[in-house]
């Protein structure tokens, strides 16, 4: 087993932060231009079918129109309306990659405390399952998955979110390792604090930097499973678009119609750049020892 | 029984063609569908120049070389340059004969096929009547799982006649049989050799063309020239080396960019591509591939005839062709029977095209308006999965809500096997050139029609005359009825037909591509450069 | 250090036991069965039900998986059903080749995000930082199989500098076969890289408001003292422990780069495998690569305990 033995130095930092931080963290750009434009995505993703000039499914002109005129980003080679198909494809993907994380982040988070704060027969369990389930092909699991639940949204949702929890169950780990184990938590236990209360009040709090930057990064990643595993067919299904199955789709097209593959790239590669900086920028603002060092 | 010369002149095969002026019993010739492939390729002037070695970029890794099961149309290509059949296709796609000299019917119930002699197998060994008669026999073994075995049904006995002869006695003429005995699953083996207990799977050993070399799996397949082999002056090329390239655009890059000399299954987004390259020749039938959407007949709703011609007029075939393929294929709007086989009814063209309204009262009729059901299909193969996508959208305009769940391939099969899905949507091949093709998704016997559970009497009966019927003529009205009565009661619903092909160099010479998709004639191929 | 290897040793050997088996029930819980696959679309039900006899998949679930267990433990992991080879023989040769390719892609992820991501770490929020990390962010979003297909038709199709070749030994072509490895390698390394230096950044971050770096940087030593004597070493950890994990990850999960570049490697094997049904080359193949995900984790632990000695080892 590893454990590092640095003492942390921010312990003592971790009581709750006054209000008027959450604000003064809203007016750095930094954290304020992301947070904006992902609710901007986020909103019109919700409000697709009131947003949305066509429909996304349905044929509405000749295939493989270029951009411009009737249909701003073009058509596809179904002849469907590429914006349409965006907007909406942002609902499935957006749903799944934070679908997936919130599955990864919540099993991942209460079993790397489990195991870093309880040691013993309970860290073996779940660290070495862990080793199990990283050591399982990817590509085995989704398509067994697949192939046995069915290629729903919601089972994607599942695949993903098992294939990022010993992710989240290894971050957590090392420092819930490291309180488990500190002066500041043995006075709790001392005081007669439960062990849940521990947990939630003394050691989450302590790891939330690199949760957060965990979930950033899954998040983009999420979107970008999902695209691989259109690639292999076993992503959203047609007619459904999602970001990665419409950049999939484009593949064999991308040489006479690039614009198929441009667009969802594009907001892919925003989405991703935005969820990144956001998660950088909420990560320096929590860690309280980074705060001076700016 | 009169001879059939098989001739071959310096620029190639001529097929002396027509079986049928040879004064056979059944005028096999008739029977072979006179559609042309669209693109013929053949080096019609100049002067075949041997030597050379061709890369082939192969669509699919050969799961195995099994000579008796049909390992998919990517293996065959592998397999019949290795192996040889009885009979054969021509570059026009008439069946002659191949290690058979003659063939055909001598009288009701026997079929004769004098093997040619002075043929070796690539070990040096002699081709005899005994390895024909172990070879048909291991089809059809029920251990083999062969899958033309089936075919075999009707045989009752095979044995060695007079003069280096083959006879097959049958219990009822089965009418089609020259076209089982061409198809590409019916190779002729050295009985030695298997039964020295070599695996089939593993390795080759024929009479063909070509010569196994080795295999190195996912990275090359590589024959040798047979320079025994039995035509004389064939192969031109001195050897071929199959690529497996699975995926669609990677193998087209290769041809584009000259890595490979010749690339099968071009997958239309890429047709429009190969056809404008000035350096590529693509070679391809619009006739063989078609799709359907089909029903388990014990499940609501295609339990109903009314719901199932519903979706049949609730499809425009012209939209799917171009939203499924981009025009390349063309709409199947009556009888599945192609021009140039038996039975094909032209009259019966137009019964069901995108008539959305009939569709809509059709459901008032069957008091479900609007529709809605569980479609499956599987995303494995893209020239299944469009025409399930195309349909699914053209029945959106007549009130019809199709869920469509596309599966991965095997699970698919597994599906439609089980029938746990009300409606499907397939795609496969032509099996053969003769209408009896139908027989396996028609008849309640039919491997197809089992998974559907379809079973009607009238079918199997105009199937079963169809089969057994002697006279072409009356073969021809039996099929007309059978795709009238069929179009009426809809066992399943047919919808597009699709362009397969092969791209290719222009330097590649002699290849004809066959509307049977037999690939025969890669034994004429030779370089010109 | 002794016991504590013999210990995972031990877990080892369990953890490999625990992936056989599910990955075992796993594959037979999954519709479709490899007698269809061999069988092709056209064969009857009395056809499946005899090649399920032949094949012997038709027998108790518990009486397949012993035999196999005890072949596997032996060595032997038996032969394809689909294609009659040797498993051992078709996982020896495509391992070399998926080795090759993630330790070539590895070395050229490494490269790019180590001294990057230290820049990054420096200029924090300055401009290289910014720039850097938005250019990682671009790596980051472009699906493996976009970059891929655009490498090769730049590549291969455009210019014609590195045109699609066939698979070649390196013993047979050493110049050739290098040549092949360049555009897979480099679409790999894209995505890794992008990863890495993300790593290489914020845990250079980390480290560099320690104590001791502090301490160091008090004591006036200049900003590439404090970095290569003091930061860098422990910066290096988590990244190595990131590389570890990516290895046994790739061995499994590079079938698209595969599939796009041709490349004859395990994941290609795995997916044919699975896409087939081909029970004994799945369970061969994920048993191997399990092997070695553990053993690499194993080799990861130590070495972080090497290269930072304030990490004990239980």
């Amino acid at each position: 087993m590893i454990a590092t033995a640095t003492s942390p130095g921010a312990l003592s930092k971790s009581a709750p932060k006054p209000r008027n931080q959450t604000l003064e963290m809203l007016k750095r750009p930094r954290i304020s231009i992301p947070l904006v434009l992902l609710t901007i995505l986020v909103v019109t993703s919700a409000l697709a079918p009131w947003v949305a000039p066509a429909s996304p499914t349905k044929m509405m002109g000749a295939p493989l129109l270029s951009p411009g005129g009737d249909h701003l980003l073009g058509t596809d080679d179904y002849g469907r309306d590429v914006l349409s198909r965006l907007i909406y494809a942002g609902r499935v993907s957006l749903g799944v990659a934070i679908g997936s994380v919130t599955i990864a982040a919540v099993f991942g988070i209460s079993l790397g405390l489990m195991a870093g704060y309880f040691r013993g027969a309970v860290e073996f369990i779940i660290m070495r399952s862990m080793d199990l389930l990283l050591s399982f092909p990817t590509i085995v699991l989704a398509i067994a998955m697949v192939a046995f639940l069915g290629p729903s949204i919601r089972n994607l949702i599942i695949i993903i979110g098992i294939i990022y929890t010993p992710r989240f169950v290894r971050v957590v780990y090392g420092s819930a390792l490291v309180l488990g184990d500190s002066d500041f938590v043995n006075a709790a236990r001392v005081i007669g604090a439960s062990d849940t209360r521990i947990l939630a009040k003394a050691v989450l709090p302590n790891v939330m930097a690199p949760i957060f930057v965990q979930v950033s990064l899954s998040l983009g990643f999420a979107i970008l499973v999902e695209s691989g595993l259109s690639f292999l067919g076993l992503g959203a299904q047609p007619p459904t678009p999602s970001w990665g199955n419409m950049i999939s789709g484009a593949r064999p097209f991308m040489e006479l119609y690039p614009h198929l593959l441009i667009f969802p790239s594009i907001v892919i590669g925003l989405t991703i750049l935005m969820l990144n900086t956001l998660g950088d920028g909420l990560r320096d603002e929590l860690d309280p020892r980074l705060r001076g060092s700016r | 029984m009169s001879k059939i010369p098989f001739k071959l002149t310096r620029r190639g095969f001529v097929a002396t063609g027509s079986l049928a002026a040879g004064g056979l019993l059944v005028p096999a010739a008739s029977a072979a569908p006179r559609i042309t492939s669209t693109r013929a390729r053949m080096a019609q002037d100049a002067e075949p120049k041997p030597g050379g070695t061709m890369i082939y970029g192969l669509s699919t890794d050969p799961s195995n070389f099994e000579p008796h099961i049909s390992t998919g149309a990517a293996s065959t290509s592998v397999k019949l340059m290795c192996y040889s059949t009885l009979l054969t296709y021509s570059p026009e796609n008439e069946i002659i004969g191949d290690l058979a000299e003659e063939f055909g019917w001598i009288d009701g119930t026997t079929y004769q096929l004098k093997i040619r002699e002075g043929v070796t197998f690539h070990d040096g060994s002699d081709l005899t009547v005994d390895d024909v008669i172990f070879s048909l026999q291991r089809i059809q073994n029920p251990d083999t799982a062969a899958t033309n075995a089936s075919y075999f049904a009707e045989v009752t006995d095979i044995s060695a006649g007079d003069g280096n002869t083959v006879n097959l006695t049958f219990n009822r003429p089965f009418q089609a049989f020259d076209f089982i005995l061409a198809n590409t699953n019916s190779y002729i083996v050295s009985k030695a050799w298997i039964e020295s207990g070599v695996d089939p799977k593993t390795t080759m050993m024929g009479t063909g063309p070509f010569v196994f070399k080795e295999r190195v799996p996912g990275v090359s397949i590589t024959l040798e020239k047979n320079p025994n082999y039995f035509l004389e002056g064939l192969p031109y090329l001195d050897g071929i080396i199959y690529q497996p390239m699975p995926d669609d655009t990677t193998r087209m890059t290769a041809v584009r960019s000259g890595t490979v000399d010749f690339a099968d299954y071009v997958p239309y987004t890429q047709m429009d591509i190969i056809q404008n390259d000035p350096n590529l020749t693509f070679a391809y039938d619009d006739v063989s591939g078609f799709g359907w959407v089909g029903f388990n007949h014990e499940m609501a709703p295609g339990s109903d005839v009314k719901i199932r011609q519903a979706i049949a007029h609730g499809m425009n075939r012209d939209t799917m062709v171009t939203t499924a393929f981009a025009g390349h294929g063309s709409p199947i709007t009556g009888g599945l029977i192609p021009a140039g086989m038996i039975g094909h009814a032209p009259d019966l063209e137009g019964t069901y095209n995108g008539d959305y309204e009939k569709a809509k009262s059709l459901l008032d009729e069957a008091g479900m308006n609007p529709l809605e059901f569980d479609m499956v299909s599987t995303s494995t193969y893209s020239v299944i999965q469009r025409p399930a996508e195309a349909a699914q959208a053209e029945l959106q305009n007549a009130n019809i809500n199709a869920k469509l769940e596309l599966q991965e391939w095997l699970t698919f099969r597994q599906t439609v096997a089980d029938g746990t899905f009300p409606v499907h949507s397939w795609g496969t091949a032509i099996d053969y050139g003769d209408p009896d093709f139908l027989w396996n998704y028609f008849h309640s016997t039919g491997n197809m029609a089992k998974q559907f559970r379809f079973a009607d009497a009238d079918t199997d009966a105009l199937l079963e005359q169809g089969r057994f019927e002697t006279d072409s003529a009356v073969r021809e009205e039996i099929y007309h009825d059978l795709q009238a009565h069929t179009l009426e009661i809809l066992p399943w619903v047919p919808s597009i037909r699709r362009v397969q092909g092969e791209a290719m160099q222009s330097f590649v010479m002699g290849y004809t591509h066959l509307p049977s998709w037999n690939p025969i004639t890669m034994r004429q191929i030779w370089l010109d450069k | 250090m002794g016991r504590f290897i013999a210990r995972r040793m031990i877990t080892l050997v369990g953890q490999v036991l625990l992936v056989a088996t599910i990955v075992f029930l796993m594959l037979r819980l999954v519709p479709g069965d490899p007698a269809r696959a061999i069988l092709g679309e056209t064969a009857s039900e009395e056809q499946v039900a005899n090649m399920r006899t032949k094949l012997g998949i038709d027998r108790p679930v518990w009486q397949q998986y012993f035999d196999w267990l005890g072949d596997a433990i032996r060595g032997d992991l038996g032969k394809s059903i689909i294609s009659g080879r040797s498993i051992t023989d078709d996982i020896m040769s495509r391992l070399g080749n998926s080795a090759e390719l993630i330790a070539i892609s590895v070395v050229i992820s490494l490269i790019i995000a180590i001294p990057l991501g230290t820049i990054a770490a420096l200029k924090r929020n300055q401009f290289p930082d910014i720039a850097l990390s938005s250019i990682a962010m671009l790596g980051l979003s472009l699906p493996g199989f976009v970059v891929g297909t655009v490498l090769v038709l730049l590549f291969g199709l455009k210019w014609k500098i590195l045109p699609q070749a066939r698979f070649v030994e390196f013993g047979d072509d050493p110049v050739a076969h290098m040549k092949l490895l360049i555009l897979p390698s480099i679409t790999l390394a894209i995505g890794n890289a992008a990863v890495l230096l993300r790593m290489m950044r914020s845990s250079m971050l980390e480290v560099m408001r320690q104590d001791y770096v502090r301490t160091a940087r008090a004591k006036g030593l200049t900003d590439r003292r404090v970095i290569t004597s003091h930061t860098l070493r422990n910066a290096i950890n988590p990244v190595v422990s990131l590389v570890g994990l990516e290895i046994a990850t790739l061995l499994g999960g590079m079938v698209i780069v595969e599939q796009i570049f041709n490349w004859p490697g395990l994941s290609t094997l795995l997916m044919s495998g699975v896409l087939s049904r081909d029970y004994p080359v799945v369970q061969g193949v994920v048993l191997v690569i399990a092997i070695i995900t553990i053993v690499v984790n194993v080799i990861v632990d130590i070495t972080y305990a090497v290269l930072d000695p304030r990490i004990r080892l239980t």
